[in-house]
């Protein structure tokens, strides 16, 4: 009995020890820095704590911020600015919380919980803020586009976007030669489809395309499907889910068409795994020489600058539709207020500062987004040639047609979370493509006849 | 006689209020902290069954009655509520019945000493000090459809003839979750039935042989009786877990493909994450009822809470 | 249980114990394999070897730059001590909480005991993930959002219905007749638990205590929504940031992994040597 008391009271020491060790320090520092964090609700201490939230945050992202933050703080020691960097996935969904329970947020990053955020009304409008801003004369269109994006009436501006999103096809040159195909000038999705099949060898681990049928993959359907349709389309790119006359896309024959495309593509050109692939999974296809082409995103080119061999691979243009119609889901991220910020002029001076055409092109350059300033883009040869020039060949052809939203003023009605999972029901077969899109069409005429025509 | 009674039943009467304020002592800190922080927030949620409430939009947050539960259980092509609760269950029982075979295998065959059993025993515990997040990411890097080591090793034994996408196929996507699962889980009922065993009183052994008692008489009548609660306990709180323990899940597999590894826990994440608190809240009762039924048929035929 | 000398010579006795020690060998392999496969991942330098087929068992040039890399970048000598401090702290009150409880529970009658048990176990059944928006609500007007004793109430909370369950399994398993004897003797209540029924249940209070650690330690949606600072992250939610939208750096995340389970397997030890001390014989014996 002694023996095991010694030995069990050795344990307990040894387990206090180490916890005092640090639990010494813990309510110390917990007091410190739970000071500032009040300090917005209690006058006395000096500084003015301005805290923001990134709904991305990545290595690359977060040193780039806080070196404009750490620069910002020099120039304006009354000011404190805190960086929230939650993991990217469940970020949206954190930010949401705090903003409902009122937490200190005074800027966030849009992500994906922006329209969210702008329907609660938990955002301020900028337009009175940036009305004397000389950043704006810079902004590229693009990204003016983007700060009223969400507004109904077209005008309001909600953010400052901080990069722009557009989504280009990856083809891997080493590939193409082995097989001896070459590119095509401009890509359309009969060329995706046919080259990625003659691409395709499963046999020897070469696939054609890295297919994307898990998350988000609905949106590369969507894309597709709008591609195939002509000019009835709606003209506002918040309501690309309706033709002109109110019926929704899912309804039309075309969309019977895109879905049988898709999965074309799925069955005959792409690994059978892909049906479960994202962004991640597509990359990395792409880049072990697994996949010879994919569909992704500008910040993808980064990747690829940095982990390829430059001789094996190329960009071309996003794919043009049999309509004769590009699809660009133009997307981005940016910086907005919120309407409970208590300091709304310093944090709206730190958010230009952050916008500024020196550190906007910093930060983009290090996260690989296209900058908000047309002066950037000329200016840095990064973004104004190489793989970026292939942004401005698509915008010579103007074929690509904005798409924003499916139908922004009916979003919450519409339920959207399973998309994903009842595309993969369809490529398995378990679905028909008729009782698919007679599901989601429904869905979006239920919500048109209960709060008619928006746009 | 009538007045030493009184004092008698004084004195009782003090022993039991004294034992009421000790009950009251060491039971309060607990019951207050578990009702304030985890019983307090689910109920107060539980409204939000009957609304559509959505953090996309608070504004239009409305009452709908049962609405949520008829989209539950409603039938129809896009309702995967009845495969989820078969994926669950499957889940379950597939996960639960290996793990506890084997662990309580491993327990016996450790209970007995052999030269590097603490090294041993120091290596089986070890999958459980593993977050069921991380498990889940790891399996899936081995599982790996288009390399991934457990397909290079299949290869290399002739069993396949070229990488499969495990993780991508439905039919075998639960199974490979089920098999994370259950490395996950064997050490806790090794570590559990362990302790159990070394807490038997060696003289019951003893008590038994001189009896005459053979190994497996000795295990019936000593071993089995006195861990027999752990294991009814264990494997309660096992199943509970697997079945709300969803981030191996979520982290592995998404729950795809095509909804062929959802569970019940994990579809209220996902609704979650989506802002249809409404949804998921009407989800979680539904799950909660499960358990409880499941909880008190339990503790029915195995005994357990009853005082004996 | 030493091998007697009657089994010695019995040749199914040697049967059995060539198949224990192949199955013994067959689990270790099994178990030990995903380990070696993190620790195999997180020494390789460049992506290529990362994702190459055939895979390669172990690289050619083994590198601890992922170890370098997160322990500069990450920063995660502070997120591991955040953990330890929060996860030590957390579970060390949840237990002491909790074997008051369970020895109550286990050792006296009393209306309403029944229900107060399946208090604690019904817990293990609420869906917790959908209390978050109100407990997130909650804390937030008490202003624990983002605070160290917050979190440190979160966890300790958190910890109590399992600890709890057990422990009074714990105690049921621990002969009351001692007690029973040193309550006629004269000690009161508190006295018979502290001085008898405790001591011979500290196994069971220590693997307990040690379950509550990993689990608290391994917590990555408590910590991820009621913490914000860098400075007060945790490894688990670091862990996580490694997870990034467009590429998952295995390299590193292995590496991360390692560490980050590194000292709750120094527990696990701890508690083995503990428990294989046979302290519930010695003490009943003694």
């Amino acid at each position: 009995m002694k023996k095991s008391l010694v030995s069990l009271i050795l344990v307990i020491c040894m387990i206090a020890a180490t916890l005092a060790g640090c639990g010494g320090a813990a309510p110390a520092s917990s007091g410190g820095e739970a000071a500032p964090a009040s300090e917005s609700a209690a006058p006395s201490g000096e500084k003015i704590l301005i805290r923001m939230i990134d709904s991305l945050a990545a290595d690359n992202r977060t040193t780039a911020l806080n070196k404009i933050i750490d620069a910002y703080m020099k120039e304006n020691p009354n000011i404190e600015i805190e960086l929230i960097s939650p993991p990217a996935e469940g970020s949206d969904a954190k930010i949401l919380n705090m903003l409902n329970s009122e937490e200190q947020l005074d800027i966030i990053d849009t992500g994906n919980s922006f329209s969210s955020a702008l329907n609660n009304g938990w955002i301020e409008p900028l337009n009175d803020y940036l009305k004397d801003w000389d950043g704006m004369n810079t902004l590229s269109d693009a990204a003016k586009g983007r700060m009223t994006c969400l507004s109904q009436d077209g005008k309001t501006q909600y953010c400052i976007p901080y990069g722009i999103y557009q989504r280009l096809l990856f083809y891997r040159t080493d590939l193409f030669e082995k097989a001896g195909i070459t590119a095509p000038e401009l890509w359309t999705y009969d060329d995706w489809y046919e080259i990625g099949k003659k691409l395709n060898d499963p046999a020897n681990g070469i696939y054609g395309i890295g297919f994307r049928g898990g998350s988000r993959g609905s949106n590369v359907y969507d894309n597709i499907l709008l591609t195939f349709i002509g000019d009835d389309l709606c003209e506002n790119e918040n309501y690309r889910g309706f033709l002109k006359d109110g019926t929704s896309v899912y309804r039309t024959p075309e969309a019977v068409e895109a879905l049988e495309y898709y999965k074309k593509v799925y069955e005959e050109c792409s690994p059978s795994d892909s049906i479960a692939w994202g962004f991640a999974e597509m990359v990395q296809g792409f880049m072990s020489g697994q996949c010879a082409i994919i569909l992704q995103d500008n910040d993808v080119i980064q990747s690829c600058e940095s982990g390829l061999d430059p001789n094996v691979w190329a960009v071309g243009n996003y794919p043009i539709g049999p309509s004769g119609y590009g699809s660009q889901p133009t997307g981005y991220g940016g910086w907005a207020l919120t309407k409970k910020c208590e300091h709304k002029d310093e944090a709206i001076k730190f958010m230009e500062y952050l916008s500024s055409a020196e550190n906007n092109g910093a930060f983009c350059e290090a996260t690989g987004l296209i900058p908000i300033h047309t002066t950037t883009i000329e200016q840095n040869s990064y973004f104004s040639s190489g793989h970026y020039s292939v942004f401005n060949q698509m915008d010579e052809t103007g074929k690509y047609r904005v798409f924003t939203s499916w139908g922004l003023g009916y979003s919450d009605i519409v339920e959207t979370e399973d998309r994903d999972e009842y595309l993969q029901k369809y490529l398995k077969g378990e679905v028909s493509a008729e009782d698919l899109l007679d599901n989601w069409a429904s869905a979006w005429e239920a919500a048109y006849k209960e709060r008619g025509q928006l746009w | 006689m009538r007045r030493v009674d009184p004092t008698i039943e004084d004195i009782s009467k003090k022993g039991r209020r004294r034992d009421a304020v000790f009950i009251t002592l060491m039971v309060l800190p607990a019951v207050i902290l578990v009702i304030w922080q985890m019983y307090y927030p689910v109920i107060a949620g539980l409204r939000l069954a009957f609304t559509n409430y959505n953090i996309q939009n608070i504004n239009r947050v409305r009452y709908v009655g049962f609405k949520n539960f008829i989209d539950l259980f409603k039938p129809g092509p896009f309702n995967d509520f009845y495969r989820t609760m078969w994926n669950s269950l499957v889940f379950v029982l597939g996960a639960l019945i290996p793990q506890l075979i084997i662990g309580f295998a491993l327990a016996l065959m450790l209970n007995r000493a052999f030269r590097g059993r603490s090294i041993y025993q120091g290596v089986a515990f070890a999958p459980w000090a593993v977050s069921g997040f991380v498990i889940g990411i790891m399996w899936r890097w081995m599982f790996n459809g288009m390399g991934g080591v457990i397909n290079d090793l299949l290869v290399k034994a002739g069993i396949l003839k070229e990488p499969f996408g495990w993780l991508s196929s439905s039919s075998t996507a639960l199974f490979c979750v089920i098999v994370a699962m259950v490395w996950y889980g064997i050490p806790f009922f090794t570590i559990m039935i362990t302790a159990a065993l070394q807490s038997v009183p060696q003289e019951l052994y003893e008590a038994a042989e001189m009896d005459g008692a053979g190994r497996i008489a000795k295990f019936k009548a000593v071993t089995l009786p006195h861990i027999k609660s752990v294991i009814i306990l264990t494997t309660l709180l096992r199943v509970i877990w697997i079945f709300t323990g969803s981030d191996t899940i979520i982290s592995m597999t998404g729950g795809g493909p095509a909804g062929s590894t959802q569970i019940l826990t994990s579809k209220i994440y996902y609704q979650l994450m989506d802002g249809s608190y409404g949804k998921a809240s009407a989800t979680s009762i539904v799950c909660t009822l499960i358990m409880v039924l499941y909880t008190l048929f339990y503790l029915k035929i195995t005994k357990f809470a009853e005082d004996d | 249980m030493q091998i007697t000398k009657r089994e010695r010579s019995d040749p199914k006795f040697w049967v059995g114990q060539v198949l224990r020690f192949a199955f013994l060998i067959i689990h270790l392999v099994v178990t030990v394999f995903p380990f070696y496969w993190m620790l195999n991942t997180s020494l390789k330098g460049s992506q290529a070897e990362i994702y190459a087929f055939p895979v390669i068992y172990w690289p050619e040039n083994p590198t601890f730059q992922n170890y370098l890399n997160i322990a500069v970048k990450g920063n995660f000598i502070r997120f591991f001590t955040n953990s330890f401090t929060y996860a030590g702290i957390a579970s060390l009150i949840g237990v002491i909480i909790s074997v008051m409880s369970a020895y109550v529970l286990s050792r006296m009658r009393f209306k309403g005991r029944n229900w107060l048990l399946m208090l604690f176990l019904g817990t293990q059944m609420l869906p917790g993930v959908c209390g978050f928006a109100i407990k997130y609500q909650m804390m937030s007007k008490m202003h624990l959002i983002n605070t160290v004793p917050g979190i440190l109430l979160l966890y300790t909370s958190g910890v109590i219905p399992y600890s709890v369950v057990t422990l009074r399994s714990f105690f049921d398993g621990v002969p009351a007749s001692l007690e029973e004897a040193a309550l006629i003797d004269g000690c009161n209540r508190p006295q018979t638990m502290i001085k008898i029924s405790v001591p011979l249940m500290l196994p069971g209070i220590a693997s307990v205590l040690i379950f509550d650690f990993v689990n608290t330690w391994n917590d990555f949606g408590t910590a991820n929504l009621f913490l914000d600072s860098t400075k007060k992250k945790t490894i688990a939610v670091a862990l996580y940031s490694l997870i990034k939208s467009y590429d998952i750096a295995w390299g590193e995340l292995m590496a991360g992994t390692i560490i980050a389970i590194l000292p709750t397997m120094i527990l696990f030890s701890l508690l083995r040597k503990y428990m294989v001390a046979g302290l519930v014989n010695g003490a009943v014996k003694g």
